[in-house]
């Protein structure tokens, strides 16, 4: 694996039930501290790319070679993945509990981690005495998005982060995230069917369908002169053909 | 900061007021039943037999002269003492086995609700019946059978919610974040199962209440001179016309203790 890149995918075919074909030769590499944008329509397998690439895919073959031991995930649906019977301060405590040996922190000291953290999304450490279900949908994704990063992640997937949430607080969370992207070297596979919120977040992109990718490239190069046919459909839908 | 949702002053159901003033009630003279009796449960008094209620003997006597109040204290004491052990055979270990089951489904899941499937095709009754006729009567058998009889249907119900919680995105990210397999089950999701899980308990309790009355009525749950509501109501029907109210004060605490968890129950759940 190149030194360079924080993820390689080689070949990969991913199966469901061993029979249905959903990945089918993918190929492609991200650099790190790059924001690689996945652009398709729903159900062409850009979750099970996501999946596959943490590890949560049992039937595959091909190779993924990923340079960082706790990749994390911000999933679409900001109402689901924060635990409802827990406070915030609690979740974010949480992953903080699990490490052993040199790097635990005591109690104090995870608090203190938790309210640099809640600093740095932008809320007031006052949150973390409230219920997920007192916050609002970008309130959530905030939080979802602070989890992620209390891990000590460099190695981001935002699963369509945005995509529930209303166009404001939209572009709140992508601000967000390209802050923390440039504070701490995130690397961030953005997936996303939204081609105007990929244009502003990332460096590069690749267009699936149907379990393939049908071309990858700079954002710029890819949006100004798209190759496939999918692709240039895509860009005519949303309107952005003379970006 | 402003957070999302203000609520308002929270409105507790009639049923959840109603059933915490019965339960509480109950609980009350089960307490007082270990404690004070007016007179001995056990003791006969062949002057009193069959004894309409009156200011001495509150609810009357029974055929052996024993004083009814003392005895439904007492009685309720065991009933209760019966059902919970009952509940709490059941609802551990069902939580286990639906908890593993439910979050790892695969083999595991396939093997263990089969035979779960099994058991719960027999009525719990028919189970602790087969039970007692293999191990013999007593308090201990009765809780022991009645248990594990009760064990499958919490299994299933804690199951059903570990299937619908696995794959939400918090148990992801969990997973994700190193958090072993058992924490995630008993830590985060465990507690999210809690509203459905309290409301069958309660309503175990009751089934455990009857279970238990059932048997002794039966004769093969708490034996004489001991008092448990089944029992009780067992003999009271041999004399209806005679001393009506025997019956009645009896089957009326059962009622009474049913009730009284089934409306907490419903309160809870709403």
């Amino acid at each position: 694996m190149d030194t360079e890149n924080i993820l390689e995918i080689n070949s990969l075919n991913v199966y469901y039930n061993k029979k249905q074909h959903v990945l089918k030769d993918i190929s492609f590499s991200m650099k790190k501290g790059e924001i690689l944008g996945l652009v398709g329509e729903s159900g062409c397998g850009k979750t099970t790319l996501a999946k596959a690439v943490l590890g949560m895919q049992r039937h595959y073959d091909g190779s993924i070679s990923l340079d960082c031991p706790n990749p994390q995930m911000v999933f679409q649906d900001p109402y689901s993945s924060l635990n409802p019977s827990k406070k915030i301060g609690w979740i974010l405590e949480e992953p903080m509990r699990m490490k052993k040996g040199k790097g635990r922190l005591n109690h104090t000291q995870r608090q203190e981690k938790v309210e640099e953290m809640l600093e740095k999304v932008g809320l007031d450490a006052r949150i973390k005495e409230h219920y997920p279900s007192e916050l609002s949908g970008g309130q959530r994704q905030r939080i979802a998005i602070a989890a992620a990063l209390l891990c000590g992640t460099d190695f981001l997937i935002a699963d369509e982060p945005v995509s529930a949430l209303d166009v404001t607080i939209q572009s709140q969370i992508i601000r967000l995230l390209l802050k923390l992207h440039k504070e701490m070297g995130l690397s961030i596979l953005f997936i996303s069917h939204d081609l105007r919120v990929v244009y502003q977040m990332c460096d590069r992109v690749m267009i699936m369908r149907g379990g393939v990718i049908l071309e990858q490239g700079y954002v710029d190069d890819i949006y100004k002169s798209p190759q496939s046919s999918y692709t240039k459909l895509l860009l005519e839908a949303a309107n952005i053909i003379d970006f | 900061m402003q957070i999302g949702k203000k609520y308002s002053k929270k409105k507790y159901s009639a049923n959840l007021i109603i059933g915490l003033v019965i339960t509480s009630i109950m609980l009350f003279l089960i307490i007082l039943g270990f404690f004070y009796t007016p007179y001995d449960p056990t003791k006969m008094d062949s002057s009193a037999k069959l004894a309409a209620p009156s200011l001495s003997h509150l609810m009357g006597c029974d055929n052996f002269g024993r004083d009814i109040f003392s005895r439904v204290l007492k009685g309720m004491g065991n009933t209760f003492i019966i059902a919970f052990a009952t509940v709490v055979i059941g609802v551990v270990s069902g939580v286990v086995i639906g908890a593993v089951t439910g979050y790892f489904g695969g083999w595991l899941d396939e093997v263990v609700m089969r035979i779960n499937d099994v058991v719960f095709a027999f009525p719990s009754i028919l189970l602790a019946l087969v039970f007692i006729s293999l191990f013999g009567t007593g308090k201990y058998n009765v809780v022991l059978a009645l248990g594990i009889a009760f064990v499958p249907s919490f299994a299933r119900i804690v199951r059903g919610e570990f299937i619908k919680y696995r794959e939400m995105d918090y148990v992801k990210s969990a997973r994700l974040a190193g958090v072993p397999h058992m924490r995630i089950i008993f830590v985060h999701i465990l507690p999210n199962t809690m509203t459905v899980l309290l409301s069958s308990i309660m309503i175990g309790f009751n089934n455990a209440v009857l279970a238990e009355a059932g048997m002794s009525y039966l004769g093969i749950g708490v034996q004489p001179p001991d008092a448990s509501l089944g029992s009780m109501l067992s003999e009271a029907q041999g004399y209806l016309f005679s001393a009506p109210n025997y019956a009645v004060f009896t089957g009326l605490m059962i009622i009474l203790l049913v009730l009284g968890f089934s409306l907490l129950a419903d309160g809870l759940k709403n």
